[in-house]
């Protein structure tokens, strides 16, 4: 019974039993048209999308955090957050709480329209590409300043809540990452 | 950490925006999630006007037959541009600009996953679309080859203007901003919910972006990879397309369809949700079958990628049987949420402010559009009325009776927590009762004559085959619709001009967007509720009663 739970995913997350019933979908309907229609086109199309959800759902499956979840029978809900019917008792394994909001900046702008404007070479030559190279690469150099300093100062501060827990280990230390480490919300 | 992120119930690593940011250039740089769904919504209504005055002219030009108000080429750049601009320039971003708004409010969320992502996303659409658009400035005008840019008509041979490959091009880059937004839904989804949110406390609108955004990622590609396809043919000389060089044009339509028809409900989905918010709070009851909701939402997108076909039964290159038994199949799924709906207004104490009118509109629309989905699902009548106003009358009954009546629903219903401002009730009546007037008479006649024989896409008919009434009362139709916008419009000038004074929770609504104020500080919340069932707001007020 066991075993017959896990091959149909019935152990696993909401999450990740979406995209299992996407896939088992498409191949099932994948393999009945080839069947019934010899069609290579539609057959291919159909097979892809089973393929693909798959590939997400299997990714999904070998998700690490899924693993921990696994190995936890109970909650480590706040109080006052009675568990939804998560794997486990869990309510978010694939929660990432590393919440970050960036200030405000015009390096996306630039970049949608640097390759706005590189796109239209195809139709235009070498001019479009000329200019559109400027704010895209420029574009591109601040986000990716702006991105790179946000994780080294997210680094620096999981590093000193790393060092605060070896000081004062808190109830939930073994498994902190996964729903400990959220502060519970104010009513 | 500041004292902020601890009552908002976040981890440390967050960073708060420290202020709310004001300034026409702050719209160009914001990575807020609020914004970039009211810069999504502005876009889309822009383009949404511009789409709607195209549909003004084509029902002029049919109004009598005869009538020459625009060249026959003018006229297939009109219903070219106007199927182009309605689903790819205004419904698909429509859909991003409440997913952008809602998703994070309505899961705890301060912002989406890749805020940044997000607000590229935007700008990717918006560059995408003008290109689209500047085809109108181009010497051979824009694109005259149907939205749907059938080959061999859209090979170079048959259509050689510029506007064209400018359509190519912008639509390309809309839909890579498309996909990026999809993944961006999807893994806020995921990964951002609040403490005690499980799948199974999602709220319903979510529910159905998740799985709208994951039809998003297997649909567009198809429609990118044709499009790139398609200008290799023109400009390179490829013949992916072209039977005489081994081509086939048969390929561009399973690969435009096989977009095409999950477009349909990622049309459809999100404005299903809508409705699911809708519907409870002005019954004052929970939603009826939240469960049967959630798998019947699956079963629509799993099934929306397998009927792509029946787009193409006159073709004799698909198996006419599977895809019409799917094709029938996905009117399961889209029962029993209409049941459900339904079941969620008996023995409720119904009230009619003006988004729950357009919630019922929606209903009546959608059900009219579903039921002649289910006729030309069946290959003997899709023979009889392939390319007729059949199908013209069906498609709009799904897009606009459905998903433009839901749009407009969504708007009123979230206008005051958007901008802290109530939509005027007695503008909103009018806007509604002329827009369902309007719709009845633009679109009930073009069943009869689609049913009579006359084809679509034809700037003139001819007189005296009993078109002529049937086409008069629908252009009549048309302008009550366009005239019935106006209301609207002005409803929203006269709002913006009043100071904020809604309340959090104007309407006695249930989700978790309305437990923040309105509008939402920049973080979105100061403090979360517990979170028991998908009704946390309700929860919180009373905790007297079991969840």
């Amino acid at each position: 019974m066991t075993t017959a739970r896990r091959l149909l995913g019935l152990d696993e997350p909401q999450e990740t039993r979406v995209f299992l019933a996407m896939s088992a979908f498409g191949l099932a309907v994948g393999a009945v048209y080839w069947f019934l229609a010899y069609e290579v086109a539609g057959t291919l199309l159909l097979l892809g999308f089973g393929v693909a959800t798959g590939v997400i759902a299997v990714r999904l499956v070998a998700d690490p955090r899924v693993a921990r979840v696994r190995r936890r029978s109970t909650n480590t809900q706040p109080a006052g957050h009675a568990p939804g019917g998560g794997t486990g008792g869990i309510d978010r394994p694939f929660v990432d709480d590393r919440v970050r909001l960036p200030r405000e900046t015009i390096a996306p702008f630039a970049v949608g329209l640097g390759v706005a404007t590189v796109a239209t070479s195809v139709i235009f030559g070498a001019a479009p590409l000329i200019v559109g190279a400027l704010p895209l690469a420029w574009g591109a150099w601040s986000w990716l300043g702006s991105a790179g300093a946000e994780l080294d100062a997210t680094d620096a501060t999981d590093a000193t809540d790393v060092e605060a827990d070896a000081i004062h280990p808190g109830p939930d230390a073994p498994d902190a990452d996964i729903e400990a480490t959220e502060a519970e919300p104010q009513p | 950490m500041t004292s902020d992120a601890t009552a908002a119930g976040v981890r440390p690593a967050v960073t708060i925006r420290p202020t709310r940011p004001t300034g026409l250039l702050t719209w160009l740089t914001t990575t807020d999630h609020k914004r970039i769904g009211q810069l999504y919504l502005t876009a889309a209504f822009a383009f949404f006007l511009f789409g709607g005055l195209l549909a003004l002219l084509i029902r002029s030009e049919l109004a009598v037959p005869g009538l020459q108000l625009v060249s026959e080429e003018g006229y297939d750049q009109a219903f070219t541009m106007h199927g182009t601009i309605m689903l790819l320039l205004f419904g698909t971003p429509t859909v991003a600009a409440f997913a952008n708004f809602l998703v994070p409010l309505q899961i705890g969320a301060a912002d989406m996953v890749f805020p940044r992502l997000n607000a590229l996303s935007f700008w990717l659409f918006l560059f995408g679309g003008l290109i689209v658009l500047s085809g109108y400035a181009a010497a051979g005008g824009p694109a005259d080859i149907g939205w749907t840019g059938y080959p061999p008509n859209s090979e170079l041979t048959f259509s050689t203007t510029i506007g064209t490959d400018l359509w190519i091009v912008g639509l390309a880059l809309t839909g890579v901003g498309t996909i990026m937004g999809a993944i961006n839904f999807t893994a806020t989804i995921y990964t951002r919910r609040a403490p005690g949110m499980s799948m199974l406390r999602v709220p319903m609108f979510c529910w159905n972006i998740l799985v709208t955004s994951i039809l998003i990622l297997f649909a567009f590609p198809a429609l990118t990879g044709a499009l790139a396809m398609l200008l290799l043919d023109r400009r390179f000389g490829a013949s992916f397309f072209q039977p005489a060089e081994g081509g086939s044009p048969i390929l561009w339509q399973h690969l435009f369809w096989f977009f095409g028809h999950p477009e349909v409900y990622i049309l459809a989905l999100p404005f299903f949700g809508i409705i699911s918010e809708i519907i409870p709070v002005f019954s004052r009851k929970p939603l009826f079958g939240y469960r049967a909701l959630i798998g019947a939402t699956i079963l629509i997108g799993a099934y929306s990628m397998s009927v792509w076909a029946h787009h193409m039964f006159t073709t004799g290159a698909v198996n006419l049987p599977f895809f019409a038994i799917t094709s029938f199949a996905i009117a399961v799924p889209t029962g029993i949420k209409i049941f459900n709906w339904i079941a969620t207004m008996i023995g409720g104490r119904l009230t009619f402010e003006t988004p729950m009118l357009f919630a019922t509109g929606f209903i009546y629309l959608f059900v009219i559009g579903g039921i002649s989905g289910v006729i030309v699902a069946s290959p003997p009548l899709d023979f009889q009325f392939q390319d007729t106003y059949f199908v013209v009358a069906h498609f709009h009954n799904v897009l606009v009776g459905g998903s433009v009546m839901a749009i407009f629903g969504g708007i009123y219903f979230w206008f005051p927590k958007m901008t802290g401002r109530r939509l005027d009730e007695r503008l909103g009546r009018i806007h509604f009762w002329s827009w369902l007037a309007g719709f009845v008479l633009t679109f009930l006649p073009q069943y009869q004559l689609g049913a009579l024989g006359m084809p679509r896409r034809y700037a003139d008919y001819p007189a005296g085959l009993g078109w002529e009434p049937l086409n008069a009362l629908s252009t009549v139709g048309s302008f009550l619709m366009g005239l019935g916008t106006i209301p609207f419009l002005v409803a929203v000038v006269l709002a913006l001009r009043q100071p904020p004074d809604q309340p959090d929770d104007p309407w006695g609504a249930n989700s978790l967007e309305w437990w923040t104020t309105s509008p939402p500080p920049p973080h979105n919340f100061q403090s979360l509720p517990p979170i028991r069932s998908e009704r946390p707001v309700f929860d919180a007020r009373h905790p007297e009663l079991p969840s």
